[in-house]
């Protein structure tokens, strides 16, 4: 009975775990941030 | 203005990096999904639809009617002075439908879709230009024009009446809102400029997260950051570099000719200029072949006259052009009886 409860709650903290990491893994921005250097820019916009 | 190319876009486009240099520049579908003549003077526009501006706003009929309206670009008050240059001899620009737009020219014009592609014909956002209509006016009521840091000329100017345009283009100034792939975060003047990718993008999601333009003025500087990685990219590189640049197997150098002219212009002010014969001798004076072999390592060519072959059939292949003819150039000077002094 302990161990059936145990295994329910190492798959319940699992199942947060998995629910709190996906957006930030599976979602994350990877593109790269360009710099680009120029001799001079607009005087205005 | 090749930084603003990508905040905003254009009905027309003009493919820069596939030019047609034979004949028109190459114009692509961009905002507009299509056009056509349906008389001398109207150019029908189909708009493509579901476009989306930075701020949210998707692109209508009435964003493209207000763009190029009277007191914004065409008419004689326009608040874009150079608005008049392209735009001038607009009749007026209609809406058909949420999608559909007639320009309808005073005269007929072969370049109108030329000029569609311009810089003078980005679209801007309506509802953005707006909501400064209400303060603006208000604003226009006591607001007077700057006066100009340049001396004082003998021509007097026209007075210029300023409109709640005048405000609304201050205070947008430093809010651009167009529809491109980057959307404005910060400037700093002489500094740098900065952009986020603009998601919705009509032409797909931008594969970078941010842009930043940094103002770096010499060239070995440019060139080393790009070595060392500091920069992603660099601009402005002298011919003589690319050799340099090319050892890199990590640095792709590339390069395109833009229709660029450098031109010398005699002014007629300067006294021992008046004989057409020194003017001409000057002229007659320049190897333009060799400068543009040295300088830009024969990557460019010498136009045939102040015109290029993208004028379509308004360019005349068999125009001579420009000499180099240095016997020429003597037999002129002597003729005019210049005596030597600086001009």
């Amino acid at each position: 009975m302990t161990k059936l409860l145990r295994s329910i709650y190492g798959f319940g903290l699992a199942l947060i775990a998995l629910t709190i990491l996906t957006p930030t893994v599976s979602f994350a921005d990877n593109r790269p941030d360009l710099v680009i250097a120029v001799n001079k820019l607009p005087r205005t916009l | 203005m090749r930084v603003h190319y990508s905040t905003f876009d254009t009905l027309i486009r003009r493919d820069f990096i596939n030019p047609n240099q034979k004949s028109w520049p190459n114009l692509k579908p961009s905002l507009a999904t299509s056009w056509k003549r349906i008389s001398p003077t109207t150019l029908e526009v189909k708009l493509r639809k579901g476009v989306k501006f930075h701020n949210g706003e998707t692109l209508t009929a009435d964003d493209v009617v207000f763009t190029f309206s009277k007191e914004r670009i065409s008419g004689k008050k326009a608040v874009l002075k150079s608005g008049r240059r392209y735009f001038g001899h607009l009749k007026t620009v209609k809406k058909i439908d949420d999608h559909t737009v007639h320009f309808i020219a005073k005269k007929p014009d072969v370049a109108l879709e030329q000029r569609l592609a311009t810089y003078a014909s980005w679209i801007l956002n309506k509802k953005q230009w707006m909501q400064y209509k209400e303060e603006g006016t208000e604003w226009a009521k006591t607001a007077k024009p700057k006066k100009s840091k340049k001396k004082k000329k003998k021509k007097k100017k026209k007075k210029v009446k300023l409109t709640w345009m005048h405000y609304a283009l201050k205070k947008i100034r430093f809010n651009p809102v167009g529809t491109g792939p980057l959307k404005f975060v910060s400037w700093k003047k002489n500094q740098y400029v900065k952009y986020e990718a603009h998601d919705d993008y009509f032409m797909g999601k931008p594969n970078f997260k941010s842009v930043t333009f940094k103002v770096v003025p010499e060239t070995a500087t440019r060139i080393a950051g790009l070595v060392s990685g500091e920069f992603d990219i660099i601009v402005d590189v002298p011919p003589d570099q690319f050799k340099v640049l090319n050892r890199y197997k990590d640095i792709d150098v590339r390069s395109v000719v833009i229709e660029n002219t450098h031109m010398l212009v005699f002014t007629p002010i300067a006294k021992n200029l008046q004989d057409k014969r020194l003017r001409q001798a000057l002229s007659l004076a320049i190897d333009r072949d060799k400068l543009r072999k040295t300088l830009w390592l024969n990557r460019n060519y010498t136009p045939k006259g102040h015109q290029l072959p993208t004028f379509g059939k308004m360019y005349n292949p068999d125009r001579k052009g420009y000499v180099f003819d240095s016997e020429k150039t003597k037999k002129l000077v002597k003729a005019s009886g210049y005596d030597g002094t600086p001009i």
